[in-house]
């Protein structure tokens, strides 16, 4: 019975499966194979395997485009904590119809195209946008906004400020009201008791959403494009503008293959820490 | 302090309002130029889409994509979830990590392996995909399917097996449970992962940019070419329908499911049983 059970299991997962593995494993591997073939825009690809078009991502101007891609994601995920963290309080200590409405207003922009929220900014921002009319109308001088870092950086916190708060939410929501009370009922101030109780077993959502922000960060591409354009431009710009104006399929492979790796090592990096964390909070 | 949490609330929800807002007031500018204060109100960017041959294309693309890969994402997502909660599998929780992996890759690498596949095939077998929809549908599929399994199996795993067990020792047959007992009660999980399957297979855009060519531009790429090279409120005009499109699709998945992702105070007294690995946090 059980064995037959699980036969059907397999059999309903494995569509599923293939797909993943159709299109996201093989389309992966096949990255990794033509970051291998030599860097340039040649057709069809020949020669190799070598570590060339790796190397040649050691020189400019991808160092300094990925530091400045690994700032901004930084300092996005800086901002959406800072911002985010007294929103999925305030959220996980409202009920009701309030609550609803809330939730409402954060996942609403989640079901929005990025590019039409990039857009929203780009209107905000541009010297001829609301920003610079509403200073022109003033009469102070325009300032625009548009086609810098902080333009980019602004762009990515709002767009990922959503999933810091469900994630924080998420962790707030699973803290037990008596273990508050416990610590007030021995002796805790109500300052001491939320930072010795609520702020810790806040940490896995904060891993799990910072995680998320960084590598999502890392990995965008309408934002940086629309409201940094050449002067912000990200490692994911480059891979686009390889592929598309230079032809040189495999360095932009190679600098795939690079990010996705980094944006692994995160994960998994996220993921250890998330059981480590568990494991000395529930002793398990 | 409540009040000091109910103003960064505030703030932030300002923050999240502020995009959306700016393009629906330049979508009923009198003029093309933004103006401040505004001298009126018009509705002429709405009327001019018709003479937008790319962009309405691209809505009628994005619309088709979304359809097509949602019903796919259905057919695949619906019997993993099952087969997940139901199945006794060992190694359940890799498998749910596994088909939850699309998620967390980055879009536009993805849409360039998708696209080296294609030109691979092509170089093969001769088979052109190029041009197509259907590489956009293989990629729309692959990151949909998250969005079906999370919220089907998560409706599952809040229905009584007991049930089902019930109605197989009245009489019923497996596929009759499976039709009249299991699925019905998962209803609001397949509608829900419906919604979010099609919402984001419609406002995708870094992964089908690679794609994207010609005729089979959608909606959000075609929206991305026109605004990168000039100001156009008509292009304000859509993204609006698409944002009114959007909070539909929110409040419709919250009136099915209740409070959508966020738990409310009464599901966690009541259901304390451990959401499937993964589930949680919302990605």
């Amino acid at each position: 019975m059980d064995r037959s059970r699980r036969r059907v299991a397999g059999l309903l997962l494995l569509p599923a499966l293939l797909v993943v593995a159709v299109v996201a494993a093989v389309p992966i591997g096949l990255l990794f194979r033509v970051a291998l073939y030599p860097p340039g825009p040649v057709a069809p690809l020949s020669g190799g395997p070598a570590l060339d078009s790796f190397a040649g991502l050691l020189s400019a101007p991808y160092p300094s485009v990925a530091l400045r891609t690994l700032r901004l994601s930084l300092l996005t995920t800086v901002l959406v904590t800072v911002l985010g963290f007294p929103v999925a309080l305030f959220l996980s200590r409202s009920r009701g119809l309030s609550r609803r409405v809330q939730t409402l207003l954060i996942v609403s922009p989640l079901l929005m195209s990025v590019v039409v929220r990039a857009y929203g900014w780009m209107l905000i921002l541009g010297r001829q946008g609301f920003v610079g009319e509403t200073l022109a109308a003033l009469s102070l001088p325009r300032v625009g906004l548009l086609h810098t870092e902080t333009a980019v950086l602004l762009a990515l916190t709002e767009s990922f400020l959503p999933f810091m708060i469900l994630a924080l939410a998420a962790s707030l929501d699973r803290i037990d009201p008596d273990l508050l009370a416990a610590a007030r009922g021995l002796g805790a101030s109500s300052a001491r008791a939320f930072l010795a109780v609520v702020v810790p077993l806040t940490l896995p959502g904060f891993i799990a959403g910072a995680s998320f922000v960084l590598v999502g960060s890392l990995s965008a591409y309408a934002v940086p494009a629309l409201l940094g354009g050449s002067a912000a431009r990200t490692f994911v710009m480059e891979i686009y503008e390889l592929v598309t104006i230079s032809f040189d399929w495999p360095t932009a492979a190679a600098a795939s293959v690079a990010l996705l790796l980094f944006a692994s090592a995160l994960l998994g990096g996220a993921a250890l820490l998330s059981r480590r964390r568990s494991a000395r909070i529930f002793g398990t | 302090m409540r009040i000091a949490l109910a103003a960064a609330a505030a703030v932030a929800y300002a923050v999240l309002l502020l995009a959306p807002l700016a393009v629906i007031v330049y979508s009923v500018s009198p003029g093309a130029a933004l103006e401040i204060p505004p001298s009126g109100a018009s509705l002429r960017w709405y009327a001019g889409l018709v003479d937008q041959p790319r962009l309405i294309s691209g809505l009628l693309t994005s619309l088709l994509l979304g359809a097509v890969a949602t019903g796919a994402a259905l057919a695949t997502g619906i019997p993993a979830a099952l087969a997940l909660t139901r199945g006794s599998l060992p190694g359940r929780e890799a498998f749910l990590a596994v088909l939850l992996s699309p998620l967390s890759l980055p879009g536009l690498v993805l849409g360039l392996g998708v696209l080296t596949s294609a030109a691979v095939l092509a170089n093969a077998t001769g088979i052109q995909t190029a041009g197509t929809l259907l590489p956009l549908i293989a990629a729309h599929l692959l990151i949909t399917i998250p969005w079906v399994v999370r919220s089907v199996a998560a409706s599952l795993e809040s229905t009584d097996p007991a049930l089902e067990d019930q109605a197989r020792s009245l009489g019923a047959g497996p596929f009759a449970t499976l039709f009249l007992v299991t699925l019905p009660s998962a209803r609001a999980g397949i509608v829900a992962g419906a919604v979010s399957a099609f919402v984001i297979s419609f406002g995708n855009f870094a992964l089908s940019l690679l794609l994207a060519s010609g005729r089979t531009v959608t909606l959000p790429v075609a929206i991305y070419e026109t605004v990168d090279r000039y100001q156009d409120p008509t292009v304000a005009a859509v993204s609006t329908l698409t944002i009114a499109a959007a909070v539909a699709a929110a409040v419709l998945t919250d009136r099915i499911s209740g409070p959508l992702q966020t738990r409310d105070s009464s599901s966690r007294s009541g259901d304390r049983r451990s959401s499937p690995a993964g589930l949680e946090p919302v990605r």
